[in-house]
C-alpha cells in the first residue's frame, strides 16, 4: 500500500515534467557532437529537466556527481476584484531532485521545492514627491517558501577539540549522516531596501559514527562525550529560525545584512543561537553583470526568469566587476544550564566549514570549532580580462570561543588567500585558492559549488 | 517607447476631456468581409497581438489609404483591419487592431497626460517602421531611409549627441540593459562609448541630481531578468506603464526636478488604429529625399503617436492640439535651446519643425506633487483615495515565445554589422535558427559584447 502511494506521488510529480525526448537529446547532440568543451559542459551540467549534478561535498569528502531532475510549473492566475481593478495572485513551483556520490562513499540525496507566490498589486497615485530612491521602483517582490528533504552521509569530518587553543596533533575523524526535512519562508516587507522577514522550521536526525580507519584516530578513540559533546547514538532535533535580511543598494555600495535567531530543541540538548552577518560590497567601477541567486530557483536550477529554465549565456554571466568587500560575522550561542552544544552544530573556522564556506582558509578544514564565533574579512575581487574568470584576494581574522565572554579581539587567527573563480553560463562556481597565514603552514582549497550559478542554496548542515 | 498609436493608448481620454482628440466610440474600419468593426475599449495588456501588426511602409500605406494608390488619393484611415488580416489570416483576430485601452488600464500614462501636457498632433515622422523614425529623433532625418537600416555611420548631419558635445554640453543615451543598446544606436556603438549609460546609472544620476543636459532613455526590448517594457506588441503593456512610472518617480524625486522636462513619446503607431489622418508637410519642410524602394518623398507624416510633456513649468491639464509635432521636433527643440536657434548643420525638415519649450510657460514651478506607488485602493492615503487608479502588475514573461517582427528584423540588421567584424570576432551563430525571444536576446547580448565591450561591462562612467 505504501509502495503504491509512493508511486502515485512520483507519478503526480513527473506529470509536470516536460518530456525528456528529442529536444533534450538533440541539444546534447548539438552541443557535444562538435567537441566544443564549454557548450557540451553547459548542456551536460545545466540542461533541464535532466542534467548531471556536480559539486563538492563537505571538505574531506570529495567531489560528487550524480543525476538531477529539475522542472517547474505555474498555477492559473487568481484574480481578486478590487475597486477599479484586480489584484492577481499566482504561484510558481520549482522542483529539484538529485542524488550525488563521491569516491570516498559519501553521498547526498535530496528533494527541494521552491514555491514563489506573487501578488501583483495595482499601481496607485500617491500624494507628495515620494522619497528619493525609495518609492521610485514599481516592480514588486514575492514571497518564497522552500521545502526540502535531504539526507547527507559524510565519511570524513575532522575534529580537533573545542576552542581556539586546540592542537593539530589532536585531530580525529568521525562520520555523520544527517537527514533534514523542513521549510523556509521568506516574506517581503519593504521594497526600497529589499527588507525581508524569514522563518524556518525543520527536523534533523543525526547519526555520528566512527571515522574511516587509517592513520588518523577515530573520534571515540581520543574523545569522550565530555570533550566532544554529542558523541554517541542517534540524535533528533527540531530547529527553528527567525530573522530579517535586507539588501539595500546605494549605487556602488551594496549591503547584505542578515540577523537570525535560531532555536535548537533536541532529545539531548537545547540551546539558541544569535547570528549577525553583515556584508558590504563596494563596486570599483560602478558596473557589474552579476548572476545572483534567483529566489525562484532550487539548487539544480539556474533560470533567469520564472518561465524559462534555460541558464544564462556565458557572455552575459561573466563576473566583470571589480569590488572590495568587508564582512563581519558573529555567532553567539545561549546554552541553558545542563545543556551543551553538540559538535555537529558548532560553527567552525579554518579551511572550509561543513557547508563549504571558506573562513581562515590557511588553516586545515574545521580547524577551530566552538559554539561561538567571530570573523572579520576584507576581500578584493576582480575580473580577468574578458574571460569568465575572477581573481579574489581575502584577508580573514577570526576566533571561536567555548563561551560568549571569551569572544574578543585578542588572539585572533589570521589568513591571507588568493585564488581564481570560474563563473559561466549557470555552471557551478569553480574556485581554487592558495592560503597562508598563522603558524600552521599553507592550504590549497579547490571547490565546486554544490548549486548551479544563479541557483538556490541547500539547507545549512548546522 | 514602441509601437502604439495615440488612440490605442490615449484615445479613451476624450470621454474625460473633450479637448483631447481621442475616440468617440463610433469610429470604425471595414474588415475583409466588409463588416463594420467599431473601436472598443477592451484591449488586453498582452496576448491580443501575438501576430505583430504590420508597420512597414506598404503596411502603413494600406492602413492610411485602404489600398487606394491613385495620384489623387486622400487618407481615410480605413485600412487597419484589412492590413492586420494580412498578418493574422483570420477575420476575428484582425478586428483586434481596433481595440484601445480604457484610461484606467494605463494609470501612469493617462495620469501624466491629464496632469501635465498631452500632444494630440504628434505624428511619427515616417509612415514606416522603428529605426527610420528613431533616426529623426537622433538626427532630424532618416537620410532617405524608410526601412530598418541600421547604418547611420558617417552621415553629413551630426546626431544631437554629437552636436551637444561639440558645443561643450553634456548628453547621454541610457539604455535599459546591454541588449537595449543595439536598437537604432549602432551608429554610435563603436565610436562613442562616453555617450552611454545603463538604466541603473540613470537612477543614480537622478538621485544625485547629475543628469546630463540632454538624456535619451531606452526601455527594455526583451524579456530577461526583467520583463520587456517597451510596449512593442506583444510585450506586456503594464511593464511599460510601470517603467514610465518609475522614470517619472525618479525625476520627480530628483533634486533637479525643477530643471527637468520629461518627454514621453512613441516611435511609431505599430500598425494600431488611429483615426486622425497624417498631414502633408508644407513644401518648405521637405528636404528632397526620395526613397528608392517606395518612391516616398518624405512629404507627409506617419500615423499619430502618444506624446506627453512632464515638467513643473507646464500648466496642469494642458492639451496641445493645434500644432503639428513629429520626431524631428526633438533635436530641433534641444538644438535651439542649448546650442543655437540658427544652427546650420541640420535638415530643412528639422529647422522647420515645431519646438515645445514654450509649453514650459509658468512663471513659477508648480507646487503640487504626486508619485506612483504600489498598493490597492484601501492603502491609498486619505484624501487621495478618489484619485487612486489601480492597475494590475504584469505577470511572468515568456522568453520562449516567438520573436516579434521587430526582433526578427533587428537581429538580421545586427547580423549585418557583425559580418563587418573580423571572422575571429564573430559569434558564429546561425541567425536562421533563432526562433524565440530568449534566443534573440542571447544573440544580441553576444554581438553587443563584441561590438562594444564597454557597454557589455556596464556602460561608460
Amino acid at each position: 500500500m505504501k509502495r503504491r502511494a509512493a508511486v502515485g506521488v512520483l507519478g503526480t510529480l513527473l506529470a509536470g515534467v516536460p518530456a525528456f525526448g528529442d529536444s533534450e537529446a538533440s541539444r546534447l547532440a548539438d552541443s557535444c557532437g562538435q567537441f566544443k568543451i564549454l557548450p557540451c559542459a553547459t548542456t551536460l551540467f545545466t540542461d533541464h529537466p535532466f542534467h548531471i549534478a556536480v559539486g563538492s561535498l563537505s571538505p574531506g569528502n570529495g567531489f560528487a556527481a550524480g543525476p538531477a531532475l529539475t522542472f517547474a510549473h505555474h498555477t492559473v492566475p487568481h484574480h481578486i476584484p478590487g475597486p477599479g481593478g484586480d489584484t492577481i495572485t499566482h504561484w510558481r513551483f520549482g522542483w529539484d531532485i538529485d542524488g550525488v556520490a563521491s569516491s570516498n562513499r559519501s553521498w547526498r540525496a535530496g528533494l527541494y521545492l521552491t514555491a514563489r507566490y506573487t501578488r501583483e498589486k495595482p499601481t496607485v497615485v500617491l500624494p507628495g514627491a515620494g522619497t528619493p530612491g525609495a518609492a521610485s521602483d514599481l516592480r514588486q517582490m514575492s514571497t518564497v517558501i522552500t521545502g526540502y528533504v535531504q539526507t547527507e552521509s559524510l565519511n570524513q569530518l575532522s575534529y580537533y577539540g573545542i576552542g581556539q587553543n586546540t592542537s593539530r596533533s589532536n585531530l580525529a575523524y568521525f562520520g555523520m549522516t544527517q537527514t533534514i526535512a523542513g521549510s523556509h519562508a521568506d516574506v517581503p516587507l519593504w521594497t526600497p531596501i529589499n527588507l525581508r522577514l524569514f522563518g524556518e522550521a525543520n527536523a534533523r536526525i543525526i547519526h555520528l559514527r566512527s571515522g574511516v580507519p587509517g592513520t588518523v584516530p577515530s573520534i571515540e578513540q581520543i574523545y569522550t562525550p565530555a570533550t566532544a559533546p554529542g558523541l554517541g547514538d542517534h540524535k533528533s532535533y527540531g530547529q527553528f529560525a527567525q530573522g530579517l535580511s535586507m539588501t539595500p543598494d546605494f549605487g556602488r555600495l551594496g549591503l547584505n545584512y542578515q540577523v537570525a535567531f535560531k532555536e535548537y530543541a533536541g532529545s539531548s540538548a537545547t540551546f539558541t543561537r544569535m547570528s549577525f552577518d553583515l556584508n558590504h560590497e563596494f563596486l570599483l567601477y560602478g558596473k557589474s553583470v552579476p548572476e545572483p541567486p534567483r529566489s525562484f530557483n532550487g539548487p539544480d536550477a539556474c533560470a533567469r526568469t520564472e518561465t524559462n529554465l534555460s541558464c544564462p549565456p556565458v557572455t552575459s554571466s561573466r563576473n566583470l566587476k571589480g569590488s572590495i568587500g568587508v564582512r563581519l560575522l558573529l555567532m553567539e550561542s545561549f546554552v541553558p544550564s545542563g545543556n551543551t552544544v553538540p559538535i555537529y552544530f558548532m560553527p567552525t573556522l579554518g579551511g572550509a566549514d561543513i557547508n563549504g564556506d571558506t573562513y581562515l582558509a590557511s588553516y586545515a578544514d574545521y580547524r577551530f570549532r566552538a559554539p561561538n564565533l567571530m570573523l572579520f574579512r576584507v576581500s578584493f575581487e576582480h575580473a580577468v580580462g574578458n574571460l569568465p574568470l575572477g581573481m579574489i584576494f581575502t584577508y580573514d581574522q577570526g576566533k571561536v570561543a567555548a563561551t560568549r565572554d571569551q569572544l574578543g579581539f585578542d588572539h585572533l587567527a589570521h589568513s591571507f588567500s588568493a585564488g581564481l573563480t570560474l563563473r559561466a553560463g549557470g555552471l557551478p562556481v569553480l574556485s581554487i585558492m592558495f592560503a597562508v597565514g598563522g603558524n600552521e603552514g599553507s592550504h590549497v582549497i579547490s571547490q565546486v559549488s554544490p548549486s548551479l550559478l544563479g541557483g538556490g542554496s541547500r539547507p545549512s548542515l548546522y | 517607447m514602441e509601437n502604439r498609436s495615440f488612440d490605442h493608448m490615449l484615445g479613451g481620454l476624450k470621454a474625460l476631456n473633450p479637448d483631447i482628440d481621442g475616440l468617440n466610440g463610433d469610429e470604425s474600419n471595414p474588415d475583409t468581409t466588409g463588416a463594420k468593426v467599431t473601436v472598443s475599449s477592451d484591449a488586453d495588456y498582452q496576448g491580443q497581438l501575438n501576430d505583430d501588426p504590420g508597420h512597414h511602409y506598404p503596411d502603413v500605406d494600406l492602413q492610411i489609404f485602404n489600398g487606394d494608390t491613385s495620384p489623387a488619393r486622400t487618407p481615410n484611415m480605413q485600412g487597419f483591419v484589412r492590413a492586420y488580416f494580412q498578418k493574422t489570416g483570420k477575420v476575428p483576430s484582425s478586428r483586434d487592431i481596433m481595440k484601445y485601452f480604457a484610461p484606467g488600464q494605463l494609470p501612469v500614462l493617462t495620469t501624466l497626460a491629464q496632469r501635465y501636457a498631452v500632444f494630440t498632433r504628434w505624428f511619427s515622422s515616417i509612415p514606416g517602421p522603428t529605426l527610420c523614425n528613431r533616426a529623426f529623433a537622433h538626427f532630424g532625418t532618416s537620410f532617405g531611409h524608410t526601412d530598418m537600416s541600421v547604418n547611420y555611420v558617417g552621415k553629413p548631419i551630426p546626431s544631437i549627441y554629437q552636436r551637444m558635445q561639440a558645443a561643450g554640453h553634456t548628453a547621454k543615451l541610457y539604455y535599459y540593459n546591454q541588449s537595449s543598446s543595439t536598437l537604432g544606436l549602432t551608429f554610435l556603438l563603436k565610436n562613442q562609448p562616453e555617450l552611454f549609460g545603463l538604466f541603473k546609472q540613470f537612477q543614480q544620476d537622478c538621485e544625485m541630481g547629475r543628469l546630463p543636459q540632454y538624456s535619451f532613455l531606452e526601455p527594455n526590448y526583451k524579456d530577461g531578468d526583467d520583463l520587456a517594457n517597451d510596449q512593442h506588441p506583444d510585450n506586456d503593456v503594464r511593464a511599460g506603464d510601470n517603467f514610465i512610472g518609475t522614470v517619472y518617480n525618479l525625476i520627480r524625486q530628483s533634486p533637479k526636478w525643477e530643471n527637468t522636462a520629461l518627454l514621453i513619446v512613441y516611435d511609431e503607431h505599430g500598425g494600431l488604429y488611429d483615426h486622425v489622418s497624417p498631414p502633408n508637410l508644407p513644401p518648405d519642410h521637405v528636404d528632397g529625399n526620395t526613397d528608392s524602394q517606395t518612391g516616398f518623398q518624405f512629404d507627409r507624416l506617419g500615423v499619430r503617436v502618444p506624446a506627453v510633456l512632464v515638467s513643473p513649468w507646464v500648466e496642469a491639464g494642458t492639451v496641445v492640439k493645434d500644432r503639428i509635432f513629429e520626431h524631428a521636433s526633438i533635436p530641433a527643440t534641444v538644438t535651439n535651446f542649448f546650442i543655437d536657434p540658427n544652427y546650420a548643420t541640420r535638415t530643412q525638415r528639422e529647422a522647420k519643425a515645431e519646438t515645445f519649450l514654450d509649453l514650459l510657460s509658468r512663471d513659477t514651478a508648480r507646487p503640487d506633487a504626486f508619485h506612483f506607488g504600489l498598493g490597492d485602493a484601501a492603502h491609498a492615503l486619505t484624501g487621495m483615495r478618489r484619485e487612486t487608479i489601480p492597475m494590475t502588475q504584469p505577470g511572468p514573461g515568456n522568453p520562449d515565445r516567438p520573436i516579434s517582427t521587430l526582433l526578427y528584423e533587428h537581429i538580421h540588421h545586427i547580423h549585418q554589422v557583425e559580418m563587418t567584424l573580423p571572422p575571429e570576432h564573430q559569434t558564429g551563430i546561425d541567425i536562421a535558427k533563432i526562433q524565440t525571444v530568449a534566443q534573440a536576446g542571447e544573440y544580441i547580448d553576444k554581438v553587443t559584447a563584441l561590438l562594444h565591450p564597454v557597454a557589455a561591462a556596464g556602460g561608460a562612467q
